[in-house]
């Protein structure tokens, strides 16, 4: 790409937010009762620049990270495995469906107080949260990858005489891989949503725990500091994964 | 003297073994709702070497035959045999092209041709190998690295061939390999096709709706209609030959016109019936 290009393309991005930065400046100083909803760019940027180096913030930052990959972990293995070996029990499949069907259409922050009943305040609460979305989202996507098989490629397998174990390796993961990933990129996203939430309706820390103290003193600035770090974080990691999926995934359209 | 002996050695041993594939007395019936009767009490000896076109109409029970000969279905009554044996023990002997290129999209093309080759267990310097100088005869020496999407029809349709050519059966099996490529691409390719079946003495069993394409490309044409066969058709050109002068033959018309004849005849007896 030409340096042209390069910087109209930079341009073209920073500048939606430089003008919301602008409006947001300006609303907040022509009428001053608004700073204790919307706060003030000031005050937003000063929090994130103290909280680089308040030992307050990283411990419950890391609090929540944790128990987001914990959650991805976890949820991720267990819904690949399950999704893979389901569809290929075509009973079983069939047996489980509504049920599953059923648990994924609950709103998962519902059963957040439900966790936090049984595995109390700590960790393990969070952890359940966050996978009960990853597994399903894993779950489904690789249970539809593994059914797309291609018809043809099919019988060209068979015409080719692969054993079982050709058959899955060489056919059926290939087949389900780009939908398992779309599904692990996914996945960070709602494990990060599932323990801020968990978090949210009662925990000793974290990052939801940190929003709604600061959001009960109403300091707004500090509310929107916690969310843009999240929204590093997480569209940083999406971003990183997309890069992948681009290598990984070459070729796919 | 001595390559006369030789010669002569060579085409008894021929005529003594086994056809490279025989249909006796074959017919199938698919069971359940939609019940028919496919396939008609076909008898069908092919030597080794032969090329063989099978031409209809669809549904005449053309892929049915393929089928069989690839181990996908087993005849209802009668017996399907490769070189002397039960069709399905023998599916290794066999390569199978069709109109769609069934390629891995996720495998590049050198991978692609190589998959037969790994399904037998071969390894992986050999194999490799292989498939380059398949891909080196289809004139896609320089694509090896390449995804199938980054190619047009007739490459991937190249790539299909190098892939059934790779495993080097003695019996190759095309269920309407270039149906779906222009007119040029296709002339390009059963060209090519050509080269190579005379190259290596495979026998082929080509299913086509297209009658030049069979004239062109066999040495024998069979007509079938509803599951029977009904004409039998020697083609009387030389090998080696070139499909595009086929057409301009002066014996061409006569045989097209027995061929369209013979596809339109049936047609209209069951229609009366």
């Amino acid at each position: 790409m030409p340096k042209n290009a390069i910087a109209r393309r930079v341009l073209l991005r920073i500048a939606p937010g430089a003008l919301f930065l602008a409006a947001w400046w300006i609303a907040v100083r022509k009428n001053e009762n608004l700073i204790f909803y919307l706060s003030t760019p000031q005050n937003v940027a000063s929090f994130l620049s103290s909280s680089i180096s308040s030992e307050n913030f990283w411990s419950n930052y890391l609090s929540t990270m944790y128990a987001t990959l914990i959650s991805f972990v976890i949820g991720s293995f267990t819904g690949i495995a399950a999704g893979i070996a389901v569809p290929l029990m075509p009973r079983l499949d069939e047996a489980i469906e509504p049920y599953a069907a059923f648990l994924n259409s609950l709103p998962r922050i519902a059963l957040a107080p439900v966790f936090i009943a049984f595995l109390g305040l700590g960790l393990l609460s969070k952890v359940a949260v966050g996978f009960s979305l990853v597994f399903f989202i894993l779950f489904y996507n690789c249970r539809a990858g593994v059914k797309s098989v291609d018809d043809d490629l099919r019988m060209l397998a068979h015409a080719l005489d692969f054993s079982s174990t050709q058959l899955f390796f060489k056919l059926l993961i290939p087949t389900a891989w780009p939908a398992m990933f779309s599904g692990l990129r996914l996945g960070f996203t709602y494990a990060l949503l599932g323990v801020v939430s968990s978090e949210i309706v009662a925990s000793r820390a974290g990052l939801g725990q940190l929003i709604m103290f600061y959001s009960a003193q109403f300091d707004m600035g500090a509310v929107y500091g916690v969310l843009i770090w999240m929204g590093i974080t997480s569209g940083g990691i999406y971003w990183l994964t997309g890069r992948l999926e681009k290598r990984l995934l070459a070729w796919k359209v | 003297m001595e390559t006369n002996i030789s010669e002569i050695q060579g085409l008894s041993s021929i005529a003594e073994s086994p056809p490279a594939f025989e249909l006796e007395d074959v017919s199938v019936c698919f069971a359940g709702a939609n019940r028919r009767q496919v396939l008609n009490g076909i008898n069908l000896r092919v030597p080794r070497g032969e090329f063989i076109a099978i031409v209809g109409k669809s549904g005449c029970g053309k892929t049915t035959i393929l089928n069989l000969l690839v181990g996908l279905l087993t005849p209802t009554s009668g017996a399907v045999k490769i070189n002397g044996k039960v069709a399905i023990e023998s599916r290794h002997h066999v390569g199978y092209m069709v109109a769609r290129d069934c390629l891995f999209p996720w495998r590049r093309v050198l991978q692609n041709v190589t998959l037969p080759l790994e399904v037998r267990g071969v390894n992986s310097t050999e194999r490799n190998e292989l498939a380059r100088k398949a891909l080196e005869k289809v004139a896609l020496g320089q694509c090896l690295e390449l995804f199938p999407r980054q190619l047009s029809h007739g490459m991937r349709q190249r790539v299909a061939l190098a892939r059934t050519w790779a495993l080097n059966p003695d019996i190759l099996l095309m269920d309407e390999p270039f149906a779906a490529l222009d007119a040029l691409t296709r002339l390009d390719l059963e060209r090519e096709f050509l080269g190579l079946v005379s190259e290596r003495k495979s026998t082929v069993l080509l299913v086509t709706h297209d009658l030049a394409e069979a004239l062109a490309m066999a040495d024998r044409v069979l007509v079938l209609s509803e599951g029977a066969i009904t004409l039998e058709q020697k083609v009387p050109f030389e090998r080696p030959r070139d499909p595009e002068s086929i057409m301009t033959d002066t014996r061409f018309p006569a045989l097209f016109k027995r061929l369209r004849d013979a596809l339109h005849s049936r047609e209209i007896r069951s229609s009366t019936a």
